[in-house]
């Protein structure tokens, strides 16, 4: 869809490090100009050879009219198209809180990525990768100053990593060495709340983010324009691996699935902060890389856990006995054919639930049932006690039923 | 609540080469209204702060706008919706030949475990077996869908209906040349969806496509506009909404929720799994109601569709027309009395002059239907009708182009092979 990103860039970025609010306005001068509703764009151009001829009968008396042409040619310059056209607060929210990563890279070539600032004082939410496992990790936050930043917290499952900007930036926005004496960090616009849950399929959102590191210094990041498509649980690889986190991510139409944009922050129209872009995956339901997003509740249960290591602790504690169904598969050899049954265990869990040998498992849980490894570890990631949704095809007809798992004895 | 921003008039403005549309209309009024322009002068400057007030509020209520439509539409649409499952198959012949065979890759029967990178999709592309979509076609339980949705060939196809019902399917009919397919399921009473007038789309309208594949209840939502009509000689809309797995065999909209195609993948080049390679690409093919209509009853009746061959091979020397270089031992052209070195001349009243020209004009012409052809036969220029053969038809022993040797009476065929329209 980036066809209908409207192709501006933001301005956003370099006003967003003294901590204002998104609806604040830079540059009031500018913002008139954007001028009056975008329904004076649509005068219908006149076919060229009427204009030709209006333009010839009035060539011999310009001069009565030139001051009036050049207040004309002025105002006209501030009626110049919206090219907001509604997305500029969205815009001017994500940019401003997006920083672009540096570090170690594959070869000789140096990683990059991108942040999203969620804290006044320097923290950087990003997704986990290559860039931030060396030592030296740069953050350039909106305004082009260059900070170093430490590592503070990594999440392997959700593959989410937060990262502390360090006081002393080395250069300035010119580029220029700063005196050593500034051992301040500023104070950072940043995104500490969002919602993802009032995205209704087809609502407007944007992406910012630097990708293919587009954008250098102060230059402000890349935004593209799409639109929310749905919430689906992640189930994907990564590389040769599956991705670790299956929990619900935010499907959008922008396509997100490019070198350097991980870490790009996902707002709404309303510029609120309602995900950020994850690693680049390839889904197991389509086989096509996935554009997606983290929810935002995802990334601040992170943070939360990231800065209150206790309360997870205690909340990580929980455990049970092997989970039973008492569900035998048709096996053949190694081969991983269809989950037929081939037997089930007399007053087991299956038994009271009324399946039967010779019966093709197609679904649990929800889960698509494609072969007989797939049931396998929908029993495997469920515990004892869990009820779990079975369908299941008996000559011809689709048979609904629910299955208590039990212990293993 | 329709054409809330439309893009036509910047569409006509950029297509006749008169620049931005804003210039055209400043120029206008500048050398034809003065006072006009004093007027719009002095305005601006007076109401520059309240209009600076309402102009945000404005676009945003117009984007706000665009959304609640969107939602308008797709929720006019969901209960005609379905989620089909489809249980067992394999990788298609064609996901396995191409790239890797060719680099002398093995490909194992269990793919699922090797690394998958779809940077070069239609090469390598391994067909996922989750869920995938389809619409309601009549009451009585006809479902359209796209025939990518079956090219594992599964052996149970279930499907989801709107309100919660599974059903097992029957696989009627497919056509591999429009992507398209039709399933049966014993319902009654199903809610068939309204689709939009064909006369009345036009090119910059907003466009919607909705798919089932992520699983779940509710579609999965892209938006672009539709970029072409009459695609792939009339077979096909063309948007930029991205399409994918996730929403081919599914509708794709208009503003107001009614049908304008269905969502397939589609290419010039053969194979179930062409077109796959443009996914999320923002370029996606939509198969109008006209056509749909057309296939449908053939369909139903149980009739495939098949891709049409020539079953010829061109001379690659001759580059200035379309000489014939080999003719499989059952081309429909060798029924036709044509020999290696006849030329092909027409196709249905076009002029073909090269390879190009040649597949453009038949590879969306089922096997099966007749083809007139312009060709010199032997010298003489003559008129023939030809019925495209499927590739199965086709044996595969070649008559040559090659002038007699009589030193060399069984000539070696050559190792590599020209292209096989």
């Amino acid at each position: 869809m980036t066809h209908k990103a409207t192709g501006r860039t933001s301005d956003g970025a370099d006003r967003g490090h003294l901590g204002r609010r998104p609806t604040d306005r830079g540059h009031p001068g500018r913002r008139w100009g954007r001028g009056l509703p975008g329904r004076k764009l649509r005068c219908a151009s006149a076919p060229a050879k009427v204009r030709e001829n209006r333009a010839a009968l009035r060539p011999s008396r310009p001069a009565p009219w030139a001051g009036g042409v050049l207040i004309g040619v002025v105002a006209l310059w501030f009626v110049q198209p919206v090219l907001g056209e509604g997305f500029d607060r969205a815009i001017d929210a994500a940019s401003a809180r997006v920083v672009k990563l540096y570090g170690l890279g594959a070869g000789a070539r140096e990683g990059y990525g991108t942040g999203i600032v969620v804290s006044e004082d320097g923290l950087v939410l990003t997704v986990l990768s290559l860039l931030l496992d060396g030592r030296n990790v740069r953050v350039v936050a909106p305004d082009g100053s260059l900070y170093h930043a430490d590592v503070i917290g990594r999440d392997e499952k959700e593959q989410l990593a937060l990262v502390r900007l360090k006081p002393e930036p080395e250069f300035g926005p010119d580029g220029q060495p700063l005196p050593p004496d500034r051992s301040k960090l500023p104070t950072f616009a940043c995104f500490a709340e969002g919602e993802s849950t009032s995205l209704v399929p087809g609502d407007w959102v944007i992406a910012a983010g630097n990708p293919f590191k587009v954008a250098d210094g102060a230059e402000p990041v890349s935004v593209a324009l799409g639109v929310f498509s749905t919430r689906a649980a992640l189930d994907a690889r990564f590389g040769v691996n599956d991705f670790p986190f299956t929990g619900e991510v935010l499907v959008i139409d922008a396509v997100t699935s490019n070198p350097g944009a991980p870490g790009s922050a996902l707002v709404d129209l309303d510029g609120r902060w309602v995900g950020m872009i994850g690693r680049v995956v390839v889904s197991n339901a389509t086989r096509t890389q996935l554009n997606y997003a983290m929810p935002v509740e995802t990334c601040l249960a992170f943070i939360e856990r990231t800065l209150n290591p206790h309360t997870a602790l205690a909340l990580a504690e929980e455990s049970a006995g092997e989970p039973y169904s008492g569900i035998k598969l048709f096996k053949q050899g190694y081969k991983r054919g269809l989950a037929y049954v081939d037997k089930v265990a007399r007053g087991s869990p299956a038994d009271k639930a009324g399946v039967r040998s010779d019966d093709l498992i197609l679904s649990a849980n929800g889960k698509q049932i494609s072969d007989l490894t797939d049931f396998e570890r929908v029993i495997a990631n469920s515990r004892a006690g869990q009820t779990i949704e079975l369908v299941i095809e008996r000559n011809r007809k689709v048979i609904t039923t629910s299955l208590t798992l039990e212990e293993q004895r | 609540m329709r054409w809330i921003v439309d893009f036509r008039p910047a569409l006509d403005a950029t297509a006749r080469c008169q620049g931005f549309p804003i210039s055209d209309s400043c120029r206008r009024i500048i050398l034809c209204r003065p006072p006009l322009v004093l007027l719009v002068s002095f305005s601006s400057l007076l109401c520059v702060g309240a209009v600076f007030g309402a102009e945000d509020d404005y676009w945003l209520d117009v984007q706000r706008a665009n959304q609640s439509a969107t939602r308008a539409a797709v929720s006019r649409i969901s209960g005609s919706l379905v989620q089909i499952e489809t249980v067992g198959g394999a990788q298609p012949k064609d996901a396995r030949t191409e790239r890797g065979q060719a680099e002398g890759g093995e490909k194992k029967d269990d793919d699922r475990d090797k690394p998958l990178f779809v940077d070069t999709v239609g090469s390598n592309f391994l067909v996922a077996d989750g869920p995938t979509t389809g619409i309601v076609y009549s009451s009585d339980g006809l479902i359209l869908t796209s025939s990518f949705n079956f090219v594992r060939n599964p052996v149970v196809i279930t499907v989801k209906l709107a309100d919660g019902r599974r059903l097992v399917a029957d696989l009627v009919g497919r056509d591999q040349v429009r992507k398209l397919a039709l399933l049966k399921v014993e319902a009654d009473g199903l809610e068939v969806p309204e689709w939009a007038p064909p006369d009345g789309i036009v090119v910059g309208q907003w466009a919607i496509a909705v798919g089932l594949g992520f699983g779940g209840q509710s579609p999965s939502v892209t938006v672009g506009i539709i970029s072409a009509l009459n695609r792939m000689l009339g077979n096909a809309i063309q948007t930029d909404a991205n399409l994918s797995p996730v929403n081919y065999g599914g509708p794709l909209l208009d503003r107001d929720g009614r049908i304008v195609g269905i969502c397939v993948p589609m290419a010039q080049r053969p194979g179930e799994l062409a077109g796959v390679e443009f996914y999320d690409a923002g370029i996606g093919f939509a198969v109008p109601k006209t056509r749909v209509d057309e296939i449908v009853a053939d369909l139903r009746a149980g009739k495939n569709f098949y891709r049409g061959w020539l079953g010829i091979r061109l001379d690659p020397q001759a580059r200035d027309d379309v000489t014939i270089g080999e003719l499989d031992l059952k081309s429909p052209l060798r029924a036709a009395g044509m020999h290696p070195g006849d030329k092909i001349l027409a196709v249905n009243g076009k002029t073909v002059r090269h390879f190009g020209n040649l597949v453009q004009a038949i590879y969306m012409i089922p096997a099966g239907e007749r083809v007139h052809l312009t060709v010199r036969r032997g010298g003489e220029e003559v008129g023939i009708t030809v019925t495209l053969a499927r590739s199965e038809q086709l044996a595969q022993e070649l008559e040559k182009h090659e002038p007699f040797d009589p030193s060399n009476p069984f000539p070696q065929p050559p190792d590599e092979e020209s292209p096989k329209p």
